[in-house]
């Protein structure tokens, strides 16, 4: 099917025209990632402004996993644009230049659903390597804010703890911390609760909801429908690697317009 | 009899020569050789798998005699201990290499995502998170090869390098006494490798006391 030729798409690309209104802070434009034959990113378009929350939802297997990695080009797309905030890439199958990686990377922190915390260093010194290796910071002031950030998570008494003696709840927060302490412009959660009890989950997203108070821009995959409808500004539901409908939650969650969403929530839901 | 025992706890020296000499131009050189199995190019992976099942694939004792009475047909002309030390010394590099991959494969993708993620520059990864943790995957391992490849070692006595097994050979030849010359032999190489044994996993506890190995 071609999505040009589908009135949804159509549509709903309408919306994100009006709600960018030329000040996105984010700006992908029909990215394409492909994995042999298989099309894991089909032409997906999406804008971002300072402080907004972007919740992606849709089945496993639909791409917004691999969207998210390829808002900090951990994923190289095959073809289409890419902007956070002034790092700019065009992608036509060419190597990529490792220097506007890295500037778009500096734009952005990620929290991962394996946690992928460094099993040798201590919580604070999880939070505080990169602060010195890549903003170079002192080893003091890379340590005084990797406390402060671990304090925002509510584990400032495990800062010398590793990884190993945390739970998996504390194991995620500590991996929020440490992409927080780069002081990134927009955070990426990668199903951040999906690796854990639903009741470890709601201190993942306790902390998520108060980082998006904060103003915090955020892009987060996930299958927490409630906090997906009651913390993201724009909600995108996508389905086989394309961005089948996109709008404010209580619309998309409401009043869905595509059919195929309105089976994913039906199912997710149990309506 | 003193004076044989005295020789043999002497030549204690070269087996621990060529021991710890091959030790480490397998720790040293393996590490170049295991980027070959993690390049791009397919045909620098067929390289290293080649050379690792070719050397791997040949006993220790061939390899032995190739390189003194071989290599000596084509002129090159060396020493017993350096013939030795030459090839224990190659095989325990397709040997490091080989356990380096297996520390390495043991590393998870995430671990090299975050800190791309990070933005961490090449080197901060490799020696900040990658190395430390490879060490300690590597470790046990690595001590328990040594320990072998000290036992290994009394394969030069066959080519007349003047170490404990060579020495002792020497002497039950002239003096008798085969039973209790021998197992004095034995003694030492128990005297080397327990300690080292002890020592590896004193420290292999130590590294990793607060975390479980991957």
């Amino acid at each position: 099917m071609d999505k040009r030729m589908d009135p949804v798409h159509t549509d709903t690309r309408a919306i994100e025209v009006e709600h960018s209104s030329g000040h996105s802070f984010v700006q992908a434009e029909h990215l394409v990632k492909r994995f042999g034959e298989h099309r894991a990113i089909d032409d997906v378009s999406l804008s971002i402004a300072k402080g907004e929350v972007i919740s992606l939802i849709g089945p496993s297997g639909a791409g917004k996993s691999t969207l998210l990695r390829l808002l900090n080009v951990l994923e190289t797309p095959d073809s289409g644009t890419l902007r956070v905030g002034d790092a700019a890439m065009t992608f036509d199958g060419t190597p990529v230049k490792r220097a506007r990686v890295l500037a778009i990377r500096r734009h952005t922190g990620m929290v991962f659903q394996s946690f992928n915390l460094f099993p040798h260093l201590s919580a604070v010194q999880n939070v505080a390597l990169a602060q010195m290796r890549v903003l170079g910071r002192s080893k003091d002031e890379a340590r005084t804010r990797a406390l402060a950030q671990l304090e925002r998570v509510g584990l400032a008494a495990k800062a010398d703890a590793y990884p190993s003696q945390c739970s998996g709840g504390q194991q995620q927060r500590i991996g929020i911390a440490r992409a927080l302490a780069m002081d990134p412009d927009l955070m990426l959660f990668d199903e951040p609760t999906s690796g854990l009890d639903p009741e470890v989950g709601a201190e993942i997203l306790a902390v998520m909801r108060e980082l998006a108070a904060d103003g915090t821009t955020m892009v987060m995959a996930t299958h927490e429908m409630e906090f997906a409808r009651h913390v993201s500004h724009w909600t995108c539901v996508m389905v086989e690697g394309a961005v089948i409908e996109r709008g404010a939650p209580a619309q998309v969650f409401d009043a869905p317009e595509h059919e195929r969403t309105r089976r994913f929530l039906s199912a997710v839901l149990g309506r | 009899m003193a004076e044989a025992f005295l020789l043999i706890a002497a030549a204690t020296g070269a087996t621990l020569l060529l021991t710890v000499s091959a030790a480490l131009i397998g720790i040293v050189l393996g590490a170049p050789l295991v980027l070959l199995a993690q390049s791009r190019s397919a045909i620098l992976r067929g390289i290293y798998t080649v050379f690792v099942h070719v050397v791997r694939g040949v006993p220790a004792l061939v390899w032995l005699f190739i390189a003194f009475f071989g290599l000596a047909e084509l002129g090159i002309v060396l020493p017993a201990l350096a013939s030795a030390v030459l090839t224990l010394g190659i095989i325990a590099i397709a040997t490091m290499a080989e356990i380096y991959r297996g520390g390495l494969a043991a590393i998870r993708q995430g671990q090299y995502e975050a800190g791309w993620a990070l933005s961490l520059g090449r080197w901060s990864l490799a020696k900040d998170i990658i190395f430390p943790q490879l060490f300690r995957a590597v470790s046990p391992t690595t001590a328990t090869y040594i320990v072998g490849l000290l036992k290994d070692s009394a394969l030069a006595s066959i080519i007349g390098v003047p170490e404990i097994v060579y020495v002792t050979g020497l002497e039950v030849q002239s003096l008798g006494h085969g039973l209790e010359l021998f197992l004095f032999a034995g003694l030492i190489y128990l005297a080397l490798s327990i300690p080292l044994g002890v020592v590896s996993r004193v420290i292999h506890v130590r590294l990793t006391r607060r975390y479980a190995v991957l």
